[in-house]
């Protein structure tokens, strides 16, 4: 088996024909050692090394010391090593049958559609969790596998077209978590610190719970080694072997998903090391499956135990959750790497038959600039007070311009920018599901808004704004100085965005527990309200978007050529990274000023782009207008609709664009 | 002011406060939520419903042309132009201001009541807060001040537990009763642990669940040697109180004074 070349994607560094297993053993020796050294030092904070051991198997059952090591301490460790295997099985046993070196129980939602489904569970119906509540979190996990793959699908299941759906999935999990959390803000604090991966243990349910599921599992994955071997080859030559590839796949996605959704149900969401234990595996010298079978789940084990050993030394200092900070440790991990991954298969795809061309493309953008005209007028007029609905003209009007003229305003440069900034990197990347959201530089401006936060306690507008446009800066430099060094960049671009992504999410949750108030209060931010923006801060929006529209013009050879794909845009005279640098730094730009007023949040960036798109409008110009006026018309729809829905409570405009444009965007990702 | 302001308020601690002084606000956000997280003092019905707490609704609020907006640090700094233009604002912070909470309750409540005229009712409040402290300190008896952890049951592995910077602590500290929980706390003077930490403290230790168990959680505990073996379940030293505001002022002092007085008595009844 080790002498069949791996068809598709590799990681540079596997190289090596044969299993070293010497490599990966040494680290996960290293990494079990240093947390055995540190779970020793927990053992004999209280007692003596003798009797802390001794109280590990038998304990005296009226010491509470005792007790604690045998009901707590013990359970603890056997947890993370479970939970660890769970996960890093799940993600090989995914990485093959997808082909997907990038494929893992957190990278492909099905963590974030298992917590998902708890947390509606816990608020709406928690009579549910009196049948437990592994169906609960299983059939959230399952939902956002298949979600995935639907979205997938149309990409072939391309590795990264796989990641970014996942990324979709998870976002748009994440949306309705943020909502639940505003809706009922006392009970906030609840529903992070349960999601957050807490290892905390008071019994040994958690272990009887995942014990004998995984041992069925990794069973299960035992039998079905030889055909997962196969996988190995290519589609064509693994059917010449006579194999029913498809029953195999399925078995195996779903023994993978099962252990992912157990993991949640049993312990919480834990990031990062199912994706990151069987990549070790491999850049350390284990090659075949059978052996990273093996390794991987030995290594995610070590792993989660040494990320746990250091949660509980880091306990006096500040209560941290041992799932948040595995997925912020995994970020960096990413991070690096990103320049040792090949053949995550290129984003470039020829432009499906569906958008064809019309013939006089200037006329539908007109088309949307009166509609958007239209949109603006009743947003403006039209309302709701205690008694009813009304228009408002003349001086009535001018009673609420001041209400609702910033926030109409700000929604419309908002989404205009976004999807300006959807189209350049998405006709930069040919990839559909390209979007600032996914570049991370909305992620960027959230850290800057959250430290200064936390260092100012209650800082102004002019605070905030400096903060997230640094926060936004850095991240930009940073993706574009990974751009220049990788030569293929914007895969790896859109890589680092995710796990940016990823990051803020677990720093959010960790932050969010530590209770502070001032935090919480940034809840209404992430949520995209548009309701903080002043008047200068609308106009200022305004202005950037008129200078990112001014820009493009001089851009749009560029894009008309690049998702023709590099070969064709270096034949046809092209500066690809000088053309994609300056797309890069426009793009970024306009998403920063878009998020600053509008948060985070929203998939206008991708939706926008691929509406025009549909409509006909397939060159770079005109789609860029059609995006942009699309874009502004989904923000200023979002805005009314939030306010006027549920009146008298607002929900923040950000927010309802994502839960209504989600599924949409579902729908359009999974056309063929 | 007039005789009978009208105040809005924009967040739970600043509806407390009004509701402290006899000052029925016009409008306040998530009334039923207050209602049913706060619980005392009562909001009455007929009071406009603002919608949520992060996103207040700017137009009803200034349909009713308030003489006074009471708001959150946060609110005021994202959102203090606006709100400017419909009423002068005042920023009310009590549980994360730092120092004594209830000097800081007495003061913010003192603030408030000079902005609306209100002196004698602050001082009244005040008076009434302190004698409900004097009355818990003298229901308690001296045998029974054993150390104590106020807690509240997240799920069945994770608990949130008070710690001495928070606002029960004054109430601790009149009854000459010790906070059990000694480790950190966060700037609002609580930390969320794993329930195995209870454990750390003194032999004789109780617990006070403030708020109800949830039941799921109550289920799972029973099964738990751990929890079991806590010396204060072990010793069958655990009680639960009604819900109390944490975010509060006077008014959570008082009723969170009221219900340790309560435990007390029953503790102790020749007082």
């Amino acid at each position: 088996m080790a002498e069949v070349d791996l068809a598709e994607p590799r990681l540079e560094a596997l190289a090596p024909r044969r299993s070293r297993i010497g490599g990966t053993a040494l680290l996960i020796g290293a990494v079990a050692l240093v947390a055995g050294l540190l779970t020793l030092r927990t053992l004999t904070a209280d007692m003596a090394l003798g009797p802390a051991l001794k109280a590990l198997w038998s304990p005296d059952w009226t010491d509470i010391a005792q007790v604690i090591l045998h009901e707590s301490v013990l359970p603890r460790i056997v947890t993370a090593w479970l939970a660890g295997a769970a996960l890093a099985l799940s993600g090989v046993v995914l990485q093959q049958v997808l082909r997907n070196p990038l494929a893992s129980p957190s990278t492909l939602g099905i963590s974030a559609g298992a917590q998902l489904a708890l947390a509606l569970a816990s608020l709406f119906a928690p009579g549910l969790f009196s049948q437990g509540r592994e169906a609960v979190a299983l059939s959230g996990s399952a939902l956002a596998v298949l979600a995935v793959f639907a979205l997938g699908r149309a990409r072939g299941f391309a590795p990264l077209a796989l990641l970014l759906a996942g990324l979709v999935v998870e976002l748009y999990c994440g949306a309705i978590q943020t909502l639940l959390v505003i809706l009922h803000q006392e009970r906030l604090f609840g529903l992070f610190v349960w999601g957050a991966g807490s290892l905390a243990m008071n019994d040994w349910s958690a272990p009887a719970y995942l014990a004998p599921r995984l041992a069925v599992a990794a069973l299960l994955v035992a039998l079905m080694v030889r055909p997962l071997s196969v996988l190995d080859l290519d589609e064509a030559n693994a059917k010449s072997l006579g194999l029913s590839l498809g029953r195999v796949r399925f078995l195996a996605v779903a023994v993978a998903v099962a252990l992912g959704g157990f993991v949640v149900a049993g312990v919480g969401v834990i990031g990062f090391v199912g994706f990151a234990a069987p990549i070790l595996v491999r850049l350390t010298g284990t090659r075949t499956l059978r052996d990273r079978l093996v390794a991987a789940p030995l290594l995610g084990a070590a792993l989660i135990w040494l990320t746990d050993s250091v949660v509980l030394a880091l306990a006096p200092i500040a209560q941290v959750p041992t799932g948040a900070l595995a997925a912020l440790v995994g970020v960096p991990m990413l991070l690096w790497l990103l320049p040792r991954l090949r053949g995550v298969g290129s984003l470039h795809h020829p432009e499906d038959g569906a958008s064809a061309r019309i013939a006089r493309p200037w006329r539908l953008v007109l088309v949307g600039a009166v509609s958007l005209a239209v949109l603006v007028f009743i947003a403006l007029t039209l309302g709701r007070d205690m008694a009813g609905w009304h228009w408002s003209f003349g001086a009535g009007l001018d009673e609420l311009m001041p209400w609702r003229l910033p926030r109409i305003a700000a929604s419309l440069a908002a989404g205009a920018m976004l999807a300006m900034a959807g189209t350049l990197l998405q006709r930069l990347t040919g990839n559909p599901l390209a979007s600032p959201e996914v570049l991370g530089i909305s992620s960027g401006a959230a850290l800057g808004l959250v430290a200064i936060t936390i260092v100012l306690g209650t800082p102004d507008r002019m605070a905030l704004l400096g903060a997230g446009s640094l926060g936004a800066l850095a991240t930009l430099v940073a993706i574009l100085s990974l751009g220049r060094r990788a030569d293929t960049a914007p895969e790896q671009m859109l890589l680092a965005g995710i796990g940016l992504t990823t990051g803020f999410g677990a720093l959010l949750t960790i932050l969010m527990i530590s209770g502070d108030p001032s935090v919480v209060m940034l809840l209404g931010w992430t949520a995209g309200s548009t309701a903080r923006v002043a008047p200068e801060d609308a106009v200022a929006a305004l202005g950037i978007l008129g200078l990112g529209a001014a820009c493009l013009p001089a851009m749009t050879r560029w894009l008309d050529l690049l998702p023709l794909g590099a070969p064709t845009g270096r034949s046809l005279g092209l500066d690809l990274r000088r053309s994609r640098l300056a797309i890069l730094i426009v793009a970024a730009i306009l998403t920063t000023a878009a998020t600053l007023v509008a948060g985070p949040l929203s998939f206008v960036g991708l939706v926008a782009p691929q509406v025009a798109r549909l409509t006909g409008l397939t060159r770079a110009a005109p789609q860029l207008a059609g995006a942009a006026l699309v874009g502004a018309l989904i923000m200023v729809a979002a805005d009314f609709v939030g306010r006027m829905a549920f009146f008298p409570y607002q929900l923040p405009a950000g927010l309802v664009a994502t839960l209504v444009g989600g599924p949409f965007l579902m729908w359009l990702l999974a056309r063929r | 002011m007039p005789a009978q302001p009208r105040v809005a308020a924009l967040d739970w601690s600043a509806v407390e406060l009004l509701l402290g002084l006899g000052i029925v606000p016009v409008a306040v956000t998530q009334p039923g939520n207050y209602n049913r997280t706060v619980v005392a003092p009562a909001l009455p019905e007929g009071v406009v419903d603002l919608g949520l707490v992060v996103e207040p609704n700017l137009e009803v609020l200034a349909s009713l042309k308030p003489d006074l907006i009471l708001a959150n640090p946060i609110q005021v700094a994202t959102q203090g132009a606006f709100l400017a233009r419909i009423a002068p604002t005042e920023a009310v912070s009590i549980a994360n201001a730092g120092g004594d909470p209830y000097e800081r309750a007495k003061a913010e409540t003192m603030r408030i009541a000079l902005r609306l005229g209100r002196v004698d009712e602050a001082k009244a409040l005040e008076a009434r807060t302190e004698a409900t402290l004097a009355e818990a300190a003298a229901s308690a008896c001296p045998a029974e001040r054993h150390p104590t952890y106020l807690v509240w049951i997240v799920d069945h592995r994770n608990i949130v537990v008070y710690g001495r910077t928070s606002l029960f602590q004054t109430v601790l500290d009149r009854l000459h009763i010790p906070n059990a929980w000694t480790g950190a706390s966060n700037a609002s003077g609580f930390t969320a642990v794993g329930i195995e930490q209870l454990a750390t403290g003194s032999a004789d230790a109780r617990i006070v669940h403030i708020g109800p168990i949830q039941s799921d959680a109550a289920r799972a505990l029973a099964g738990s040697r751990l929890w079991q073996t806590l010396p204060p379940v072990r010793e069958h030293h655990v009680d639960v109180v009604a819900p109390v505001w944490f975010y509060g002022g006077l008014p959570a002092i008082a009723r969170f004074a009221e219900l340790m007085t309560d435990l007390a008595k029953r503790d102790c009844p020749r007082g």
